[in-house]
């Protein structure tokens, strides 16, 4: 009964994503799927929801085989999938993308009234209905990513994969993530989860299948196996991670490096100003969209000209080009958007800065992909090619090559593994170790922990509707100081 | 007060903006508008408000087609021979709109099936179609039956003239679509074809039923211009190609597909064909009059681009609510 898979495999030319993978997960229950980028999980998850064929194996849905030709096919089972990669159309209103697999009908056309209280109905489940009627693109991504699930939610899946949907997501979002989950459970439906947000996965799934290379590991009760023991399987070695030792307490002495008096914060109409030290790393925490996006835009140029004083000397940057030209980087985690140039080669977007911003020699391409860990063929394959994790190394490679003195960063681990991750960290950290500074926004608190206790200097600002409401140093990082910032005691509270 | 800002911001207003205004210019310069003023206009411009439609149809879903013109002249010499041979117009012109339709699925079939890049097969098919043309009509000349130009000129119910009738057609037919589930499928479509091949939707079936219906639109075109003319050229189409893009551009149908609708096609072409109508009135050299007409041409497509750029909508989304307040 259930979902089973025996031997499954599928290869892209010479590069292998799935190696005799097999599984088996029973009605009601909560699968997690952990491994690192590359190992095969999207693959996984792209195969049973139809989108790409397998070399070979077989899937047996309550013991009948099946062989999914199209995501149509898929969907006819009521095998639902929602990527990492959104599916959404940003051109139609909210309610048009939640029922556009099943557009409801009267008669042969469009039944426009039916199609809104459909909408409405699974929106209200998720709090959100207040979405209802807005076009997509008019939506933040985290938005984005909920009405994704919504757009599976009314196909009445059997079988749900949640390919890293909620990465994306803040803290109230995941919460109702995790309802409908548990809704879904007691209706018989079989839920496989991917996250890279350990505890996530202990909070909603039931087991754990460990991947790695392609292969399956093996599969644990969620409850049996700690976070270091489920990491130590997924890296093939011994890991602990970090959990706050180590901390300095004295008071930092800060060697000014950049001063911005003024950072217009638009979405609030509000100022802020920030004094970044030469090696710091600073961390920005806060609920979704309190202007820590608009805070990181601003010092990049994006949100018009900015007044800063580097060095001592003050300094005007009007655009993107010329915060480049004064050394520094942007990385985002809205790869698509603000990261990859998705029709060219990995050498291409490993150069372009420096090549087309910069005119400066560069690096052998797969000097600079082997550095970062690049799981690639040749360094003239389309980027798309590879993983969403892989692609975001590149994007790295491409910044942190360029000798950037200021590293802007938006998120940029969105949707990337635990162990790829941590090589992000260390190389921001070295990047801060030798004189220059980090200053980077994450959706996920602890990861802002972790990344700020690697150097001697550093700070997580929170940020509460376009105000830096704590600036926290030291010991006084931790998960508690920064949601009681997020949430102060006497604001109105969310929605 | 959310009607006008309904009405400001839709994608076809600026369009619709541009031929009022030119509308009104034309009016000036003649000396008021009167009821025969709108039937002539009718008569000369119905095909290219026909192509426009068609063209805005394939870039809707990201497409484009470039052998409309080609189609138009092909339909044109059809008739004509025909009628030379003996066939009655009717008989004819039925004859040259299959050809239109068979002609459209041609280039549906390619692109959808076998995938090869619209702009690139509409180029190649535009040649060849305009080299059948010429093949069955080598020079211009010929004449078809006045009776087509008397249905042409006709009214039904003394009121709604032919080529309207006919323009009616068509809109009909693509509500009659839009009407149905592809009607959000398609604009899904323009906006991101493996996200609608994920979703499901039947990017082959979508690919050949625009390029059919432009086809079909195309065919109409050829009818009008043909009982317009009542007689043949083997060029007759080859500049409503582009015109159309152009058309298409003005009215806010963004060419990236997924943005716009067929009334922006609709005003658009009737703008440019309005504004052709004013430089010819002012007597100008010919020399000249393409000059000025390719130059308020670019300051019409700079305008609904501009227009288009949703920080302006913004702002005028915010002076409508202003004043209405």
């Amino acid at each position: 009964m259930g979902l089973v898979f025996r031997d499954l495999s599928k290869h892209y030319g010479a590069v292998v994503a799935i190696k005799k993978a097999s599984m088996e997960i029973k009605q009601g229950e909560v699968r997690a799927i952990l491994g690192g980028n590359g190992s095969g999980k999207s693959t996984l998850a792209k195969i049973i929801g139809g989108l790409v064929g397998r070399n070979s194996g077989e899937i047996l849905i309550d013991g009948e085989p099946v062989d999914f030709k199209s995501p149509k096919d898929a969907k006819a089972n009521h095998v639902i999938m929602t990527s990492q990669e959104l599916s959404l159309f940003t051109n139609l209103t909210v309610e048009e993308n939640i029922c556009i697999c099943n557009v409801p009908k009267k008669g042969i056309f469009t039944d426009r009234k039916k199609l809104k209280e459909e909408a409405r109905k699974v929106l209200e489940k998720m709090n959100l209905d207040s979405l209802m009627g807005t076009k997509v693109s008019e939506l933040p991504t985290n938005q984005q990513y909920m009405v994704e699930l919504a757009k599976a939610l009314v196909q009445h899946p059997k079988i749900l994969i949640i390919d890293e949907i909620t990465s994306a997501l803040y803290r109230e979002e995941v919460e109702i993530v995790d309802r409908i989950i548990t809704e879904l459970k007691a209706q018989g439906c079989i839920v496989l989860f991917i996250s890279h947000r350990m505890v996530e996965l202990y909070a909603m799934c039931d087991t754990v299948t460990i991947m790695r290379n392609g292969e399956t590991l093996g599969t644990y009760p969620m409850a049996e196996k700690t976070e270091d023991e489920l990491l130590s399987l997924m890296v093939g070695t011994k890991i602990e991670s970090y959990h706050g030792e180590n901390k300095k307490t004295e008071a930092i002495k800060r060697d000014i490096f950049i001063r911005a008096p003024h950072i217009s914060i638009p979405t609030y109409g509000t100022e802020e100003t920030l004094e970044i030290g030469k090696g710091e790393i600073i961390g920005i925490a806060g609920l979704q969209g309190h202007g820590q996006k608009d805070l990181v835009n601003a010092l990049y140029g994006r949100n018009g000209e900015i007044d800063l004083e580097i060095d001592g000397k003050p300094v005007t940057i009007k655009n993107a080009k010329q915060a480049v030209r004064h050394g520094f980087a942007f990385i985002s985690g809205d790869r698509e958007k603000d990261g990859t140039f998705r029709e060219r080669n990995l050498a291409e977007n490993l150069t372009a800065v420096q090549q087309l911003v910069k005119h400066e020699k560069t690096e052998n391409p797969d000097d600079i992909l082997k550095n970062f860990n690049v799981r690639y063929d040749n360094a003239k394959q389309i980027i798309t090619e590879l993983s969403g994790g892989n692609q975001q190394k590149v994007v790295v490679g491409r910044w942190l090559s360029s000798n950037p003195r200021l590293l802007l960063a938006d998120d940029p681990t969105k949707g990337i593994d635990v162990k790829a991750r941590t090589d992000l960290h260390q190389m921001f950290a070295k990047l801060a170790k030798e004189g220059n500074a980090v200053v980077m926004i994450s959706s996920d608190d602890d990861e802002l922990v972790s990344i700020t206790s690697m150097v001697n200097v550093s700070r997580v600002i929170v940020m509460y509707e376009g105000r830096i409401s704590a600036v926290l140093e030291g010991d006084a990082i931790n998960r508690e100081n920064i949601s009681a910032a997020s949430m102060p005691v006497n604001a109105v509270p969310e929605k | 007060m959310t009607k006008v800002k309904k009405i400001v911001t839709w994608s076809a207003f600026p369009s619709l903006l541009l031929f009022i205004v030119f509308l009104g210019v034309n009016a000036a310069i003649t000396g008021g508008l009167s009821t025969s003023f709108f039937y002539s206009f009718f008569a000369t411009n119905s095909a290219a408000i026909c192509v426009a439609i068609g063209v805005t149809a394939t870039i809707l879903v990201a497409g484009t087609d470039i052998s409309l013109g080609s189609i138009v002249s092909l339909v044109n010499v059809v008739i004509v021979t025909l009628c030379e041979k003996g066939y009655t117009v009717w008989s004819a012109a039925l004859i040259a709109l299959a050809c239109a339709i068979l002609c459209g699925m041609f280039n549906g079939f390619v692109i959808g099936v076998l995938r090869v890049n619209p702009l690139l097969t509409t180029f190649a098919t535009s040649t060849a179609f305009a080299g059948i043309a010429l093949w069955i009509l080598p020079n211009p000349g010929g004449s078809i039956d006045f009776i087509f130009s008397d249905w042409y000129s006709s009214r039904l119910l003394g009121i709604i003239p032919t080529p309207v009738l006919l323009i009616l057609v068509l809109i009909i037919i693509w509500y009659f679509i839009m009407k149905m589930p592809n009607g959000i499928h398609l604009y899904a479509l323009g906006r991101d074809v493996n996200k609608a091949y994920a979703s499901g939707i039947n990017v082959t079936a979508f690919r050949f039923f625009v390029h059919t219906f432009a086809g079909l639109a195309a065919g109409v075109a050829g009818i009008c211009i043909s009982a317009n003319t009542c007689s043949g050229s083997p060029t007759i189409g080859s500049t409503m190609s582009m015109n159309s893009i152009a058309a298409a551009v003005i009215g806010g149908v963004s060419l990236n597909g997924g943005i716009g609708n067929i009334w922006g096609g609709i005003f658009g072409a009737a703008f440019l064909s309005i504004l052709t109508s004013i430089v010819v009135s002012a007597n100008l050299s010919s020399i000249l009059q393409s000059f000025i007409q390719g130059l308020i041409l670019l300051v019409g497509v700079v305008f609904s681009v501009v227009a288009a750029n949703k920080e302006v909508k913004a702002s005028i989304k915010k002076l409508v609510g202003r004043s209405k307040k």
